[in-house]
């Protein structure tokens, strides 16, 4: 038998659940455009006073008494969550292999670019002006064409030295993006931590924290891109029988290191060493928020090998550090496929083995043997303008020599002391320099490495750099589109469950609000009920 | 999926809205530019193809440049052969020559002589002819006068007399001797046949232009554009130990007339016989001369097929060069206003379509 007044409190509580219900909505509604926010729901169970008496009389009916509200619960599936950072990574690592291809390419690219009249590239474009000039050099004799030669062969240069220049530059910024990318995901992981102790707290004192397990979600997500992370939540005793959730996150990629990143309270830093060439990431031991270590018996750092890490971290890494056909044997020890990646350094030493090249077959063929009177024989492209010295001639460094800018040397006509005043067969071979092909082997500049030779002219040689990248971006730009449709999926996919649909909660407004109407007309008519038994 | 979130439309519209902004500024990119690929990735193929093909319209450019000027050498050297056949060996060197075998002008023979010597003088003049600073006649050593009448009044090419002393070992300039290719030193003859027959300076003149294995150039891949004066005058002696050069010749018969003397017993000096010879070789001569002056001819005919060769070449290359890089201007124009219609449509639906709700309709 329910009391006289006990009906009122189960109008009160419909009440009370409508309202709550509405509240939720409502925070659901005012959050559609927080980011990282999952959409919420009022936990409802029915109401009952007791279970069993020992006396149960068959003429009792009992009636549940009212609504309780137990909590609010989050909608959100883990699954998803999974296949999102995996599809996050593969994002973030094409996206930032080609950003730095691109970055590349708008250095070396000489498509569209000319003098405006002929769109014939810039470097290309000189080599055939250089070819040109030694070709009427070839019918018209030396003389008069030399300084024309020279000019060219100056401008050549130059051009030479700005795309070596501007690929050092690219180097540093890529290196300091590099510095940038550790520290953010440092400052993540500290995040990360700091949230973790934060939600433990309050799983030990009863709050559900939603808002901060969706501000950890956000940036486990942003973490995701840079590497790749496997998440795990386990449970942990913290006395008397009470469990509370615990995020464990390691690094995916490295069977079987099993890198931690995060364990619970205990979080882990990583580092770079720029001076270093390989820009190794070490990790360092997991720590508290008073920098006090875990496992005190733990290696601190750890460095990261080359196939630890997948994401934007390792694109950029090898952006700065993949030499392709100028591996050496011990670059290939870690990575097999050492001699298909290409970054920044290879095309440096691309550019400067097209120079060394060019350099050392202009110089032998201006150069004769000791004693022979040639007059003007000598270098003419050296590793400074102040220099004849042509040793170990660099993109960065190839000029016009000394000797050649003040006319001491000049491009000599034949090789042959007793040749008539007319003989052009050296200019024929400077002429044949431009069509005939050569060996471009990279041991001519890193002498351990293990890439094979590349045969041909230097326009072809120049082409091939060119290509390799285009081609390269070409490949990187479908895989990365692949990968972003993927993961919008993916992201369309876990926000239908846990976004928030104005559709939706503008249906629970009107449901909230018609059962707060219901619930307040109970109390009206228990109260008219009420009133008419008090009457009497 | 079953359930379609506000935002999950928004942000799928986003990305796809990105891509068709995408593709309508590629498109506004072509028709600007008139190029159908702006970077290296989106064709490398075409895009190493179209600077192949620039780099052999340069080099057409520059061959072309070449013939032009070969050409002018050769019609420079033919107009001065062409002088030197027509007025110098007629009116300096036949007319006087047969005059002076005239017995009815014997007395006249000193003038003839001398108009003989000044014919030859004359022609040795011709030969040393220019074309731009360089020498026409003188093989590949074109920056020295290649004829000269020396202190014993013998015709010398290149500083060697042409028909005296042919057996002697040759000497440079600095005393050394030409070697052959045996290492063994060479004798004038010898040294003057290889000035004749070979002695070229070749030219890129679009044959192709390679070098073999040794660093000489190919000879089917390029123009020999060196004229050997010796060739066209004639060079040594005959069977008969006279000079096969006409200016020799003339020299030669000039010192005949000039030493007749009336007075003496015999006043030839029993050289009349020689004389008469001379006069017979000199005609030889001088049709020898015509054949190797139609020779050149020849070469200067080639010349200018070749001209028109290139001219056709330098075409074709760049109808492809326009194939590969130039947009058509009628599909791309389409292309751009196919592109603004699908931009224009994705706005429509972003305007119209996707913000109502169920919001909207609430009371």
């Amino acid at each position: 038998m329910s009391s006289t007044f006990g009906s009122f409190s189960v109008a009160r509580l419909g009440i009370y659940a409508a309202q709550k219900g509405l509240d939720v909505t409502g925070n659901n509604i005012t959050n559609i455009n927080t980011k990282g926010y999952t959409r919420q729901r009022l936990d409802q169970v029915s109401l009952i006073s007791t279970a069993s008496d020992k006396y149960f009389s068959t003429y009792k009916t009992r009636v549940g008494q009212g609504v309780l509200t137990t909590g609010v619960s989050q909608l959100r599936d883990p699954g998803m969550d999974l296949l999102y950072r995996s599809a996050q990574a593969d994002v973030g690592s094409a996206s930032a292999k080609l950003d730095g291809l691109e970055q590349i390419a708008s250095i070396l690219d000489e498509v569209g670019k000319g003098d405006g009249v002929q769109d014939d590239g810039v470097i290309l474009s000189q080599m055939n002006d250089l070819r040109d000039l030694i070709n009427q050099a070839v019918t018209n004799g030396i003389d008069g064409y030399n300084s024309l030669i020279r000019g060219s062969a100056d401008s050549l240069c130059i051009l030479f030295n700005k795309y070596a220049g501007k690929l050092e530059e690219l180097q540093k910024s890529y290196e300091e993006e590099l510095d940038q990318s550790v520290t953010e995901v440092n400052t993540i992981l500290k995040n990360i931590q700091e949230l973790n102790v934060s939600i433990r707290n309050a799983d030990i004192r009863g709050d559900d924290a939603l808002e901060l397990r969706d501000q950890r979600n956000l940036l486990l997500d942003e973490l995701s891109e840079y590497m790749k992370i496997d998440v795990k939540y386990s449970e942990e005793d913290v006395g008397a029988g009470l469990m509370v959730e615990k995020l464990t996150v390691t690094l995916s990629n490295d069977p079987p290191h099993n890198h931690t990143l995060i364990d619970g309270e205990y979080g882990a830093q990583i580092g770079t060493d720029l001076n270093d060439s390989g820009y190794p990431i070490n990790l360092y031991a997991l720590r508290d928020l008073d920098g006090v270590k875990k496992d005190p018996n733990a290696t601190d750092p750890v460095e990261l090998l080359d196939n630890d890490l997948y994401g934007s971290l390792q694109s950029i890494r090898e952006l700065l550090t993949e030499e392709g056909e100028f591996s050496n044997a011990a670059d290939m020890a870690n990575d097999p496929d050492a001699l298909v990646k290409r970054g920044i350094p290879y095309y440096r030493q691309a550019l400067d083995l097209l120079a060394r090249e060019f350099a050392t077959q202009m110089n032998a063929l201006n150069n004769v043997p000791a004693g022979t009177n040639i007059p003007g024989a000598g270098n003419l492209f050296s590793q400074g303008s102040n220099t004849d010295d042509a040793d170990n001639i660099t993109a960065a460094n190839i000029s016009v020599s000394k000797s050649w800018a003040n006319d001491t040397v000049s491009m000599i006509a034949t090789k042959d002391p007793n040749a008539s005043t007319g003989d052009n067969s050296n200019l024929a071979a400077f002429l044949d320099l431009f069509t005939k092909k050569h060996d471009f082997s990279p041991k001519d500049l890193v002498a351990d490495a293990e890439g094979a030779t590349y045969t041909g002219s230097f326009e072809d040689m120049l082409l091939r750099i060119q290509s390799t990248l285009a081609e390269d971006q070409m490949t990187t730009g479908k895989v990365l589109n692949n990968y972003a449709v993927t993961a919008n999926e993916v992201y369309t996919s876990r926000d239908s469950i846990s976004g928030v649909d104005l559709n939706d909660e503008a249906t629970n407004l009107m449901v909230y609000q018609k059962a707060y109407t219901a619930a307040c007309r109970l109390m009206t008519t228990l109260n008219d009920a009420l009133d008419a038994l008090l009457a009497m | 999926m079953v359930r379609i979130t506000t935002n999950g439309m928004l942000f799928n519209y986003r990305y796809n809205l990105g891509g068709v902004t995408n593709s309508l500024n590629n498109s506004i990119t072509k028709v600007m530019t008139q190029r159908n690929f702006n970077t290296y990735a989106s064709d490398p193929a075409a895009a190493t193809r179209a600077f192949r093909v620039h780099s052999s319209l340069n080099a057409v450019n520059a061959q072309y440049s070449n013939n032009k000027t070969v050409l002018s050498k050769f019609e420079t050297a033919w107009s001065t052969i062409d002088g030197v056949l027509n007025d110098l060996t007629n009116k300096l060197g036949s007319v006087p020559a047969l005059e002076g075998l005239d017995g009815t002008k014997w007395d006249d023979l000193d003038t003839q002589g001398q108009i003989l010597r000044a014919g030859a003088e004359a022609m040795v003049q011709s030969m040393n002819g220019k074309y731009d600073q360089k020498y026409i006649f003188a093989g590949s050593d074109s920056d020295v006068p290649p004829f000269a009448i020396d202190d014993a009044g013998d015709i010398t090419y290149r500083g060697v007399k042409v028909d005296k002393n042919l057996d002697d070992e040759y000497k440079d300039a600095d005393g050394n001797p030409m070697l052959d290719e045996d290492g063994n030193p060479m004798t004038n003859a010898q040294v003057l046949k290889k000035w004749a027959e070979d002695d070229p300076v070749f030219v890129d003149i679009g044959l192709g232009f390679e070098l073999d294995a040794n660093g000489k150039v190919i000879e089917s891949t390029a123009f020999d554009s060196s004229i050997s004066g010796i060739d066209i005058m004639g060079y040594g002696v005959d069977e008969d130990g006279d000079p096969k050069n006409l200016a020799s010749i003339m020299l030669r018969l000039a010192d005949i007339f000039e030493s007749y003397d009336a007075e003496k017993s015999d006043p030839w000096n029993g050289q009349y016989e020689e004389a008469c010879r001379l006069v017979n070789k000199f005609n030889q001569s001088r049709e020898e001369m015509i054949d190797a002056y139609a020779e050149l001819d020849a070469e200067a005919l080639f010349l200018n097929k070749n001209e028109t060769q290139l001219e056709d070449t330098f075409d074709a290359l760049n109808t492809e060069r326009s194939s590969i890089e130039d947009i058509d201007p009628a599909d791309a124009i389409l292309e751009l206003s196919w592109a603004q219609i699908c931009y224009n449509s994705a706005l429509q639906v972003g305007a119209n379509v996707i913000p109502q709700s169920l919001m909207d309709y609430l009371q």
